[in-house]
């Protein structure tokens, strides 16, 4: 968890475009504001069904959200 | 902060404050080559654990007073792979804690000194466990 995860977010962006409060986006995908706040810091990699959350709140594709950046192999 | 780590510290605080007296009464006791007889000390250690549930209920009545409109201790996949991660480090201290006590309980030790040690261990693991627990909370995993 130290270490810099292999994907950057773009919650906080998609979050502002909708006028959301890191509480509101927090309440409607059923976690708490902490949470929301380190996924937006890109401190916290949230699972499969918590990534379709967020993209679905936010009414686009899990790539629209979440991009790749790692090595694939790894 | 959230309601869960407002709850470690808590249990932290009132860990160290309230057993800390029990211990350093203990303590006094052996260092000054008057150890407390074993009977004499459970009346004092029920005394100190009912005064420790008092005190982390008090302070969760608190914390959940200031705590945001709709905020749960439930928490969510994060505190549950935080709750996860603490308990590791405490698995490794309870593991060589009791390994240790057999070891002094073999060795003939006083039974008196192997009870404190015993209890000692539990509040060092549950010390770890919240320890743990906040250090990833403020490490904002």
């Amino acid at each position: 968890m130290g270490k810099p995860l292999p994907f950057m977010n773009r919650v906080k962006d998609l979050r502002e475009a909708a006028g959301m409060t890191q509480a509101e986006l927090a309440q409607s995908i059923s976690m708490t504001r902490q949470t929301v706040i380190a996924i937006e810091r890109g401190k916290y990699s949230p699972s499969l069904e918590a990534a379709f959350r967020i993209a679905q709140t936010f009414q686009v594709g899990l790539e629209d959200v979440f991009v790749w950046t790692g090595d694939v192999t790894r | 902060m959230s309601f869960l780590e407002k709850s470690a510290w808590i249990t932290v605080v009132t860990l160290v404050i309230v057993y800390g007296q029990y211990f350093f009464w203990l303590g006094s006791g052996y260092a000054a080559g008057n150890p407390v007889p074993l009977e004499a000390t459970l009346r004092p250690l029920i005394t100190t654990t009912v005064l420790w549930i008092v005190t982390l209920v008090i302070g969760h009545a608190v914390i959940g007073g200031f705590s945001g409109r709709g905020e749960t201790g439930q928490g969510d996949e994060r505190d549950r792979l935080i709750e996860m991660k603490a308990s590791q480090p405490t698995a490794v201290v309870m593991g060589f804690g009791l390994f240790g006590i057999i070891a002094m309980a073999y060795a003939g030790i006083d039974r008196a000194l192997i009870v404190h040690h015993l209890i000692g261990l539990q509040v060092l693991a549950a010390l770890v466990e919240f320890g743990s627990r906040i250090r990833s909370y403020r490490m904002a995993i």
